[in-house]
């Protein structure tokens, strides 16, 4: 033995064999796994990978009672934001799980004006009727993974849209990020930190917004506001997906119309998004609304911050 | 059935991932001062020699 190899300590050597059976587990045996057709050989290489791990564990617990390999518990801040990732989860998957065969979508339509549409699977332009039919789309498809892609949004998207940051490709939107909130000036959107730049309505995706000059419906429509008190997000839809506009007052479809309606994402969340909508009862917004740059003068009840790069939308401070 | 080519790179590669594992606590076990750990490290030699004969039969 050389002196070199003497100079291990017991805790040197346990963490070394513990370091090398987390690297076989993970990165020899699950990929090799992942891989087989052979099913004799994916059984033994299942049957390995558990062993690995269970010699991992004698390991690890041989540190963890020498005090050298410490477990630190997860402090309040840590729970608690676990325990929101949680109910937000739980929350997007019950939308989608029920969503799919959930209530109705009241069918909506600009009355006239000119206005970019979704209709369907792509944004359309168009002057008139260039709002949607809830009941003929086909943007959200749950079991599908969530809107289409990214990249059809993208197709004949609104000035500034990019499919990649609003309500996500693969229905990771809702699931990363929300707007929370009472009334909708005091809100904020409180994405996870992890949704932002990966498809969901984190913060970053709201400063793109208001840069590009479009900006969500619930900030729109004069302080109408966008389904009162909505703590929902539709029957069966993203239910605390969306929060906030609060007290704000019901959808306001005529205004649609009298202000050109610009753009009108319809999407179609779930099924359940029909109840609220236009009534104010708080039982969610459905979604998808979306109205971008106003081509108008019509004022549009912005926070300043939402509207800093956009002068013509005047201001809310009066 | 045989193996597919991604399926005998990943053979191999366990094999050898083994077999490492195998020298290295073999290595270990004579320096170790703490006796339950030598225990520990006997255990899984053994379990590493029948894991590399395991992989091993896959390879005809």
């Amino acid at each position: 033995m050389s002196e070199m190899a003497r100079q291990f300590s017991d805790r040197e050597i346990a963490e070394d064999i513990l370091t090398g059976h987390k690297y076989l587990a993970n990165y020899y045996y699950a990929p090799a796994i992942l891989e087989s057709q052979n099913p004799e050989l994916r059984s033994v290489l299942q049957q390995v990978h558990s062993d690995t791990q269970s010699q991992a564990r004698q390991v690890f617990d041989y540190l963890n009672a020498k005090g050298w390999y410490p477990v630190k518990p997860a402090d309040n801040v840590d729970l608690t934001e676990l325990k929101n990732v949680a109910e937000r989860s739980r929350s997007t998957v019950s939308a989608i799980t029920h969503g799919t065969t959930g209530g109705q979508i009241p069918a909506m339509s600009m009355q006239q004006g000119q206005g970019i549409g979704y209709q369907g699977q792509t944004w359309q332009t168009g002057t008139g009727a260039a709002g949607m039919n809830p009941q003929a789309q086909a943007g959200w498809q749950p079991m599908g993974g969530g809107w289409q892609t990214g990249a059809q949004w993208q197709a004949g998207n609104p000035p500034g849209w990019t499919g990649a940051t609003g309500w996500g490709g693969a229905g990771a939107g809702w699931q990363t990020g929300g707007f929370q909130g009472a009334p909708w000036q005091a809100g904020r959107w409180t994405g996870t930190e992890a949704g932002e730049g990966q498809g969901g309505m984190g913060p970053s995706s709201v400063a793109q917004w208001s840069r590009w000059g479009g900006q969500p419906s619930w900030t729109g429509f004069g302080g109408t506001g966008y389904a009162g008190g909505g703590t929902g997000f539709g029957a069966g839809g993203f239910q605390g997906a969306f929060q906030g506009a609060g007290a704000r007052g019901a959808w306001q479809q005529p205004d649609i119309g009298q202000r050109g309606g610009q753009y009108w994402a319809g999407g179609q969340f779930g099924g359940g998004f029909g109840t609220a909508f236009g009534t104010g009862s708080g039982q969610g917004v459905g979604t998808g609304a979306w109205y971008g740059r106003p081509s108008g003068s019509y004022q549009v009840n912005l926070p300043d911050w939402a509207r800093q790069d956009r002068p013509e939308l005047g201001s809310d401070r009066g | 059935m045989p193996l597919s080519q991604t399926e005998a790179w990943y053979l191999g590669e366990c094999l050898k991932g083994e077999t490492l594992m195998c020298k290295k606590l073999a290595n270990y076990r004579d320096q170790i001062q703490d006796p339950g750990l030598r225990q520990i490290v006997d255990d899984l030699l053994s379990t590493c020699r029948r894991h590399v004969d395991l992989l091993a039969s896959h390879v005809r």
